[in-house]
């Protein structure tokens, strides 16, 4: 049987025109300072007493200073770059995961009672204010899910902050989806009105193996396209939330943090502001960057 | 349902045209979704731990008073069934934490800020972001620095968070030039900096939007024929290039409007700006119930309002549109 990837070559020189685009090595840039924690050499919660608010590049173990307690900013920078990019990509599988699922189901039972029950599900998620309750589910989901763990885990010191991140992903990533599932529906929609489909079923073909080999290929880069805008929106919100004092708390600080701390500052110490924001206006700008890449490459075809 | 006389009469045919059971069906959906939200909340805030009275230096037994007096200790669904049949009287019921002042009293105090604040940015905003798209869509494609020059600044604004493009303003402005006030908004010039801050998100995205429709639109036979004709150009612009992207305009403008009064928690934030959004955090912190759920309500309300307006445009702009508003 022919294969049943419609346009063959579309993912193959999706992924090569990716990798001309700077947006690509940008994140990549970020995806590196993520990981770059463990060989910084400082402690990014250690507290310097006696060199608070140090200026960039005057000492060399503290290349870009520090804030206001006398922790390291370079170090802080590259967790919060974690923080950020580990809420991004677990917001953006969750949702591309839910999003997928629920599109392929709706698409695929396209009239039937359960297309229908998910369409109203993403019409009542459209239909809550999502900042509103996303505050909401945040403060709410930390004890709720510590709540849910047993005392032995429960009682260590560092669950709680986790917990919290946890709590904040599943909050944002509940009003991600729908986006992901609507354009995966469409998509489904339109190609099981392909001849290769009808080829596909009249020779006997099962659902699975037409889902997993000839609709996931094709789906593939409206999946991509859909990561490209959830990943970037959920660091936003995130940053957002944690700029103003209900995200991300402290051990762990996020580039929304330091923004907050660097705004106190803005007077004495305005790169502080500045650092923290050059990392979200990178990595927005390289999503930026690859989604109008991608828009460009469907243009093209 | 024909008219009887055969004498067209534009304003029956109107009322005729109009989508009643579409506009039934959407309120009865909107009803339902507004009780779904206030349930959700409701049931939400009493599953979190901590509430009202929560003072180590009150005494256990006024404490148990207190919460007898604002029936905190009744079974949840009596609660929630008393809360609804306030609501229907139209009483939002008193503040937990604000002794002696109702709900609809505080309210009262940060609606009106927030909602002036956020329809003076999208009355600002949305006409300069379709007159930037326009002109951006027309130098498409012609080397011109400027546009070139905008068009990079609103990528940049579009990357930016509320709260960069805010600390940019008040950098500039307010700590460099020392031109504007910062906080609060007592005179004039103190809505200077919010009001631009929001208005970031409409200029970009309605500018981008208006942009790409003229870039497909100019080039089609038609306009092209309207230039031959030797039409004004004016009137071209008006008429025939922006025309196409008003649907699109009218889809994206509702959730923009509603973002823009629910969605300025940051811009109040820094500015300190006594809004809906300081007042949501604070009565969060303070588990004061009732003014969360009087809130958390407008702000549904407030999306529903729009969505249902903008929805109503798009059907009587396109009738064919009927079936996909339809949820």
């Amino acid at each position: 049987m022919q294969s049943a990837v419609v346009k063959p070559k579309a993912n193959n020189s999706l992924l090569v025109s990716l990798q001309s685009t700077w947006g690509t090595w940008g994140l990549a840039l970020v995806i590196l300072g993520a990981f770059s924690v463990p060989f910084l050499g400082q402690d990014a919660t250690f507290i310097h007493v006696k060199i608070p608010l140090l200026a960039p590049f005057s000492n060399f173990s503290f290349p870009l200073g520090t804030d206001d307690l006398g922790r390291d900013l370079l170090s802080r920078l590259a967790v919060g770059a974690t923080i950020s990019l580990l809420v991004g990509s677990v917001v953006g599988g969750l949702s591309a995961l839910t999003g997928l699922t629920l599109g392929l189901l709706g698409g695929l039972n396209e009239g039937k009672s359960i297309d229908t029950a998910i369409n109203r599900l993403i019409d009542l998620v459209y239909s809550l204010p999502s900042l509103v309750i996303v505050v909401l589910m945040a403060v709410f989901l930390e004890p709720f899910i510590l709540n849910l763990l047993p005392t032995s885990i429960n009682s260590t010191d560092w669950i709680r902050p986790v917990v919290k991140v946890a709590g904040l992903i599943l909050a944002l990533a509940f009003f991600s989806w729908p986006d992901t599932a609507k354009i995966i529906r469409a998509e489904t929609l339109r190609l099981v009105r392909e001849p290769f489909v009808e080829a596909y079923y009249s020779l006997g073909g099962g659902i699975w193996r037409l889902i997993t080999k000839h609709l996931l290929p094709n789906l593939s880069p409206y999946l991509l396209l859909s990561l490209t805008l959830s990943v970037p929106r959920a660091i936003l919100t995130e940053s957002t939330l944690s700029f103003i004092g209900l995200g991300i708390e402290a051990p762990l600080s996020s580039w929304g943090t330091l923004a907050a701390e660097g705004w106190y500052l803005l007077k004495t110490a305005p790169h502080i502001l500045v650092l923290a924001t050059a990392g979200i206006l990178l990595s927005m700008l390289c999503f930026h960057q690859i989604t109008q890449q991608i828009d460009r490459q469907f243009a093209r075809k | 349902m024909q008219p009887a006389s055969t004498t067209p009469t534009t304003k029956r045919s109107l009322m005729a045209n109009l989508p009643w059971r579409w506009l039934l069906n959407r309120l009865l959906n909107g009803g339902l979704t507004l009780v779904i939200v206030l349930s959700l909340t409701f049931i939400l805030l009493r599953l979190m731990p901590g509430g009202p009275f929560d003072n180590p230096k009150l005494p256990e037994s006024v404490k148990l008073a207190l919460e007898a007096r604002y029936h905190l200790n009744s079974p949840l669904w009596e609660q929630l069934a008393s809360y609804f049949q306030g609501l229907l009287r139209g009483d939002l019921g008193p503040s937990l934490v604000n002794e002696g002042r109702t709900v609809a009293d505080l309210l009262k105090d940060s609606v009106p800020v927030s909602l002036a604040l956020g329809l003076l940015a999208g009355v600002i905003g949305i006409p300069a972001g379709v007159g930037i798209g326009l002109w951006l869509g027309l130098k498409e494609g012609s080397k011109n620095w400027p546009a070139s020059l905008v068009e990079g600044l609103l990528v940049l604004i579009l990357a930016s968070p509320s709260f960069l493009i805010a600390g940019g303003l008040v950098w500039l402005f307010a700590v460099k030039l020392a031109w504007l006030p910062v906080a609060l908004l007592s005179t004039p010039a103190h809505w200077v900096l919010p009001v631009a801050t929001l208005c970031s998100v409409p200029i970009v995205s309605c500018s981008f939007l208006v942009k790409k429709s003229v870039i497909e639109t100019k080039h089609q036979l038609y306009v092209t024929l309207k230039y031959a004709y030797g039409l004004p150009n004016k009137l071209i612009l008006l008429k025939h290039l922006l025309k196409p992207s008003l649907l699109p305009l009218v889809a994206v403008s509702a959730p923009l409007l509603a973002n823009l009064l629910t969605g300025s928690f940051a811009v109040e934030y820094l500015f300190a700006i006594p809004g809906m959004g300081k007042q949501f955090i604070a009565a969060i912190i303070n588990r004061d119930y009732t003014v969360v759920l009087g809130l958390t309500g407008l702000y549904a309300l407030f999306l529903l309002v729009f969505n249902l307006v903008s929805d109503g445009l798009l059907v009587l702009i396109d009738p064919r549109l009927k079936e996909s508003t339809n949820q």
